[in-house]
């Protein structure tokens, strides 16, 4: 698939501070790319020369194959950006608001009220459409915006923090419309210093880490690469779990067993694929041991985030 | 094709304007505002109405009415000036850096409208609000009508400083507005400007005056060739043109005593030179100076996008 978003080796500096360093990435069509990293890392800055706001000191970036910072208008038609932080003309009623944002895309007066009534309807704020901006909640503001970013039917979706400081149910809200996003064939590039609040709605993954891309691929891909091993616990009922623990050392893609005190199971690193680990289960069987518990323990992508960034952090 | 589609767009409403309009016609606070103004300024009539016709209780005649006719309309578009030259910062000195504060300016930047339609918008609604107070005005200065004295042209010569006067100052203030990056700064500019216009040039100017004139008009011991003394001259109506308020009351006084709109004669020496009246400098240099700021502020507003 083509590449959507294309940086080369692009870097902001703000005096001796380098926000952005040499930053090479790709988000291909259709993609729904979480962008994450803590803080401070340079997600911002990124997209924000993206988005047409910044000249990146070196390096290039491309949107839907036009250069950022050559061919600015080409770029905003392609985009539809949402700030981490921003304002809404509170004073204005809410389909004003979009109606004033579709004016300035330059969209005729004739087809907006029916643009209008549509982006409302896809955001559910269609019950809000007389009321002023301000009356809105955060989330419905969130919202809002959302769909101020797309009066243009833009390709890409540069969406900077979109679920930050919002309630739980604002959240899934926002994911809600991510999906729905990539199911109208959009590509969505999304920023979060939460792995987790962006992990499901992701088909793919780019960690940054002080401006500079620590891994970036499919998320599935990413998973694979940062954790080369599949964690297996195994429950036993006769209690043989130091025996179980020698034997299962010798075995063939057994990369480490620990005993964990407590629960008295064993933690099986294991590389291989799935039949394979059923083989195991087998011979383990086979060799007499009583297991009663055998499965994959599902690591979550945070803990594999806060493992990769904290060296580069201290 | 491009052009086209430009051209083709561009007889759809500029979306600043209806926006800011729609912002500023809103709810109570237009209405309040415009109410305050005409109160003030009926006020003031009331007192200047009163209190001539209790100086000069003496029959006079028709003459000394169709004086009084002329204070009040004069009273009236003076003050008119002051307000109109003190109300418009407040609606355009936050116009770029109220976007900047309330953290729109940034969206506003990634869509495609262009910088000179964000700033036409913005002035074209401040000046429609401002025009608004000039024409609901018109009443009050019509009331010398009744009482004779004014003729249409004064009023029609009024209006053109008027409109003037807002321009420039929305003009100034804009540009201070895109200039700094707080409303409070760009307000505190923009007043310090209209002060001194309005009120340090002519302060400034009668000093000058009460020292230049014995020289001028060659009754001191200086001796001063009359080349020299019509460049004087010149000077010193061009900066008697430069303020609105001396610039009426120049006006005013050559259509009374000239009879004339566009020039007027001034012995100088011996001999007499021409002078434009004062609104014709007014008019021009301003509308100049407003000109050249909005164009500023657009190339302003348009180069901070690659900031």
């Amino acid at each position: 698939m083509a590449p959507v978003i294309e940086t080369r080796g692009l870097t902001k500096r703000y005096g001796q501070r380098l926000a952005v360093a040499d930053l090479d990435l790709v988000v291909e069509e259709g993609s729904v790319f979480g962008f994450v990293g803590p803080n401070g890392a340079g997600k911002t800055t990124t997209m924000r020369i993206l988005a047409t706001l910044l000249k990146p000191t070196a390096g290039e970036a491309w949107v839907a194959g036009h250069s950022v910072t050559k061919d600015r208008r080409a770029v905003r038609r392609a985009i539809g950006y949402m700030p981490d932080f921003f304002g809404v003309y509170g004073e204005m009623r809410v389909w004003e608001y979009l109606d004033f944002f579709a004016a300035c895309y330059e969209i005729p007066s004739a087809v907006r009220p029916r643009l209008v009534n549509d982006l409302l309807e896809l955001v559910d704020l269609a019950h809000r459409r007389e009321d002023y901006v301000d009356s809105l909640s955060r989330g419905m503001k969130q919202r809002l915006c959302l769909a101020r970013a797309l009066v243009h039917d833009p390709q890409v979706l540069i969406l900077d923090e979109p679920a930050s400081g919002l309630d739980p149910r604002a959240r899934v809200e926002i994911r809600e419309l991510i999906r729905e996003l990539q199911a109208m064939g959009k590509t969505v590039f999304v920023s979060s210093h939460i792995l987790s609040e962006i992990e499901e709605v992701c088909t793919h993954i780019g960690i940054i880490e002080a401006g500079r891309l620590v891994i970036s691929g499919p998320l599935e891909e990413v998973r694979r690469r940062l954790r080369p091993h599949r964690l297996v616990r195994v429950g036993l009922a006769d209690g043989r779990a130091e025996a179980a623990r020698a034997w299962l050392a010798g075995q063939e893609g057994v990369a480490e067993v620990s005993l964990p005190e407590g629960d008295g199971d064993l933690r099986v690193a294991f590389s291989g694929d799935d039949a394979a680990l059923a083989a195991l289960l087998a011979a383990m069987t086979a060799a007499g041991f009583a297991v009663i518990r055998f499965y994959e323990e599902e690591e979550g992508l945070e803990e594999v985030f806060l493992h990769l960034t904290k060296g580069i952090v201290s | 094709m491009v052009a086209r589609r430009r051209r083709s767009f561009s007889r759809e409403l500029n979306p600043m304007l209806v926006k800011e309009l729609r912002g500023r016609m809103r709810g109570a606070r237009a209405f309040m505002m415009l109410s305050v103004y005409l109160a003030m300024l009926g006020c003031f009539t009331s007192i200047v109405y009163a209190l001539y016709f209790n100086l000069t209780s003496t029959p006079g005649g028709w003459g000394a009415v169709a004086y009084a006719g002329k204070v009040l309309f004069s009273t009236v578009v003076l003050l008119e000036i002051f307000l109109v030259a003190f109300i418009t910062p407040a609606f355009t000195a936050g116009a770029i850096s109220g976007e900047r504060e309330r953290k729109t300016y940034e969206i506003l930047r990634t869509t495609l409208l262009p910088a000179r339609r964000l700033v036409l918008g913005k002035l074209g609604a401040a000046l429609a609000y401002v025009l608004l107070l000039i024409l609901t005005a018109v009443p009050l200065e019509s009331l010398a009508f009744m009482l004779g004295g004014v003729v249409a042209k004064e009023l029609v010569l009024a209006l053109a400083v008027l409109l003037v006067t807002a321009f420039a100052v929305a003009a100034i203030s804009l540009f201070a507005s895109a200039l700094v990056r707080t409303t409070l700064v760009a307000t505190v500019v923009a007043y310090s400007v209209v002060l001194l216009i309005t009120v340090g040039m002519p302060l400034v100017l009668g000093l000058v005056a009460a020292l230049g004139d014995p020289i001028i008009s060659g009754y001191s011991s200086v001796q001063m060739s009359t080349t020299a003394r019509i460049v004087l001259m010149y000077t010193f109506f061009s900066l008697l043109s430069l303020n609105p308020i001396t610039a009426s009351i120049l006006t005013e006084v050559v259509l009374t005593e000239e009879q004339a709109i566009w020039l007027f004669r001034v012995p100088v020496g011996g001999r007499s030179i021409w002078v434009p009246s004062g609104w014709i400098v007014y008019t021009v240099v301003y509308l100049t100076v407003g000109i050249v700021l909005v164009a500023l502020t657009i190339r302003r507003v348009r180069r901070q996008e690659t900031r």
